[in-house]
């Protein structure tokens, strides 16, 4: 190596060789880590969420406006389920669409994947999972005084539906913000059978007019099931009437209550008061036109 | 009224009448003809495809209607400063200006009414408000008091023109029938006999005094649709004065504007004088420095706390997006006006011509960021929203409904001028004679 002529020669080299290192550091990719679940809703379409986010210094920081393609089975443009980009909190959904029909009754376990391609950030990266396709039945038991929920959860094994056993659910009844586990466990797990029994102790709980409760036992990120949904109405709850009698009340501040008689009475008279005028100036303006055509 | 005391009644006469439109009055009007049609077709589309042509959503419910609504409203407030705040004061230089503010008021008050229409998107559902509006809401409070002004309003153009008919009928066979018949309908019966004078006179001063609280309550009123509720920017106890500040303010700046066209284009030299604009340029400084008092208070007590969901909304305006638009209403909307009429020489009538449009344009922006931004920053976060949810941009149906009716505004008084005459023929020779016997 030819040596420097000056000690600022020297300078710029090493800038030149530091500046080129950030540079360098700079263009090394991230990595990106991807995440796949599962959803069965009762009765409803299965879907598919991804979740994009990275690992910077211990956190893990959702990543908005990731394309991510999903597949069932091998990845070919025949099971793709569909394209996603991720959303602000670095998630996006899938529904399963009808045309996969064939895969899906075929297919033992069902397998999944997620694939984003590489861009200026990040690295390509892929997440794949295997479904076992499962299902839950409620029951319900009463012996004696005693409200008991019967959970079954059954898998498909070879094409014939088989308990599923040591799954871990979670048994609760629904409310409008969130779910009441229906005991006093949090999690519940299955037997031999496939079958686990909860002791239901929510009794006067408020229920709809008849009293109805909807009960829901599910799965949470289990590897082989994914999020499984189960649900069923009973007549555990104590009935409410909506109450509507509140319509015929008057108060100046509730927005849901009709306006106070005083208040009405006063805003009344402000508007007789000011449009009894309007109609007097109207009546002069006629006797105005009345004194013209008099004169005439 | 300097120079008066040389005018006859029947050089005033011919001065004041109305004139037919040169070449520019009818491209002027064309133009505004046009505009309205543009906005005629795209409120065609909002009611074929419904507000989804509106780039309003979950969160900017409030768009450009309603700051074009509050604009309307503001600049209507002029008709009670200038006719019946200085009427009932004895300020007799005003009179040549008593008729382009009512004017003014009137058109301004009857799109703010269309405006609202526009904004309901079902403009058949109007009627619940009346079936079934509740006495509680400042929406019931806001449509009564408008009403109540459209009307009184209307009476105070009306009943000081009366007089005026004879003049317009005096030359009735150059006119075309449909004025004459117009005239014939509305003021033919006006002899004025003693009788019909006293009449008319107690008629004018009891709408005079009556104006003036309807207007104060119903700026007051629509700043209480925004100050009844909890939001940044808008729970403020300071907001009726503020929003009746702001309105004096850019009224009087419409008023200047409005002046300086008609004494150009229908050479009123004579009567809308240096004077009136120097006496006009007065209030306006007087008014734009009462409306900046308000803003400091407004803005810099709230941003002196800084609470939590005040925050963003300040930050929005004073540095974020909506910082540029601020900053041009307050610079061009108060301080350079101010600036420009503080000395005598800006108060000559060009420059306050300049003045009064940059109030006026200022006005607008300061509407459109007094209803928008706020919205853009609710209590709770904006979760699971649609990236286009987050900010608004009017779409072009909103900007061609807004001019639209803008330009529909601005129609009214440029056919009303064709109509009738702009300054009151009556009172100004009234003027003349008793300047004269001085």
């Amino acid at each position: 190596m030819k040596r420097p002529k000056n000690k600022y020669q020297l300078l710029f080299i090493l800038l030149f060789i530091a500046c080129t290192g950030i540079q360098a550091q700079d263009s090394v990719k991230h990595e990106l880590i991807l995440n796949l679940n599962y959803y069965m809703p009762n009765d409803k379409i299965p879907y598919l969420k991804v979740n994009a986010k990275e690992k910077v210094e211990r956190k893990f920081i959702p990543q908005k406006n990731i394309s991510a393609s999903v597949y069932i089975g091998e990845q070919s443009e025949t099971n793709l389920l569909g394209k996603i980009k991720t959303n602000e909190t670095g998630e996006g959904k899938v529904y399963i669409p009808s045309f996969v029909k064939a895969a899906w009754d075929s297919a033992a376990p069902l397998n999944f994947s997620v694939t984003t391609e590489a861009n200026k950030i990040f690295e390509s990266a892929k997440t794949e999972i295997a479904i076992t396709r499962t299902k839950i039945e409620i029951d319900t038991v009463t012996e004696e005084e005693t409200k008991k929920v019967s959970v079954k959860v059954m898998e498909l094994n070879n094409g014939e539906w088989l308990p599923a056993k040591d799954v871990e659910l979670k048994i609760a009844i629904k409310r409008s913000l969130g779910n009441l586990p229906i005991g006093d466990e949090e999690t519940y797990t299955t037997d031999s059978t496939g079958i686990v029994i909860a002791e239901f102790k929510r009794d006067s709980l408020p229920g709809d007019e008849k009293g109805n409760l909807i009960l829901i036992a599910r799965t949470e990120d289990n590897e082989s099931y994914g999020n499984i949904f189960g649900e069923k109405i009973v007549a555990w709850g104590k009935s409410t009437k909506i109450d509507n009698s509140f319509f015929n009340k008057r108060a100046l501040w509730a927005t849901g209550f009709r306006a106070p008689f005083w208040l009405l009475g006063l805003a009344s008279c402000i508007i007789i008061g000011v449009w009894g005028t309007l109609v007097y100036l109207i009546i002069q303006l006629l006797k105005i036109k009345k004194l013209g055509r008099s004169s005439v | 009224m300097e120079n008066q005391n040389i005018l006859t009644a029947e050089k005033i006469t011919r001065d004041l009448l109305p004139q037919q439109f040169g070449r520019r009055g009818k491209i002027w009007t064309g133009i505004l003809i046009l505009v309205c049609l543009i906005g005629a077709f795209a409120y065609y589309r909002q009611l074929r495809y419904g507000l989804a042509v509106t780039n309003m959503g979950d969160y900017v419910s409030w768009g450009i209607y309603i700051s074009n609504f509050v604009f309307f409203v503001a600049i209507s407030l002029v008709g009670s400063l200038i006719t019946a705040i200085f009427r009932l004061g004895n300020v007799t230089w005003s009179t040549p200006l008593t008729r382009i503010a009512e004017i003014i008021a009137v058109s301004a008050i009857l799109f703010a009414s269309l405006i609202i229409i526009v904004d309901m998107g079902r403009p058949e559902r109007l009627v619940n408000l009346f079936a079934h509006g509740r006495l509680q809401s400042p929406i019931i409070w806001d449509v009564v008091v408008i009403s109540t002004y459209l009307i009184i309003s209307l009476l105070l153009l009306y009943l000081p023109m009366l007089p005026d008919y004879k003049f317009m009928l005096e030359n009735k066979e150059k006119l075309p029938k449909w004025m004459r018949k117009g005239y014939a309908f509305f003021g033919s019966f006006w002899k004025g006999t003693t009788e019909q004078k006293k009449i008319s006179k107690k008629a004018i001063i009891i709408l005079s005094i009556m104006i003036v609280p309807v207007a104060f309550c119903i700026h007051t009123v629509t700043s209480w649709l925004f100050a009844t509720t909890y939001r940044p920017g808008w729970d403020s106890t300071n907001f009726g004065a503020y929003f009746v500040s702001g309105a004096f303010l850019v009224g009087a700046g419409g008023v200047v504007v409005a002046m300086y066209v008609f004494r150009k284009v229908y050479t009123l030299q004579q009567y809308i004088t240096e004077k009136h604009f120097d006496r006009m340029g007065k209030a306006v400084v007087l008014l734009a420095f009462l409306y900046l008092y308000f803003n400091v208070n407004e803005y810099l007590v709230p941003a002196f706390k800084m609470k939590k969901p005040e925050e963003a909304h300040l930050t929005n305006l004073f540095v974020g997006e909506f910082a540029l638009m601020f900053w041009f209403a307050v610079l061009v909307g108060m301080i350079i006006p101010i600036l420009i009429l503080i000395f005598p020489k800006g108060r000559k009538p060009l420059p306050m011509f300049i003045a009064g449009c940059m109030v006026v344009v200022g006005a607008w922006f300061k509407r459109y960021l007094i209803v928008t931004p706020t919205l853009l920053h609710p209590f709770l976060p904006m979760h699971d929203a649609q990236e286009k949810f987050k900010h608004y941009f009017p779409s072009w149906e909103e900007w061609a409904i807004a001019m639209g009716s803008l330009a529909g505004a601005l129609l009214i008084i440029t056919l009303f001028v064709r109509i009738f005459p702009i300054i009151p023929i009556h009172e100004t020779i009234e003027e003349a004679h008793e300047t004269a016997k001085k």
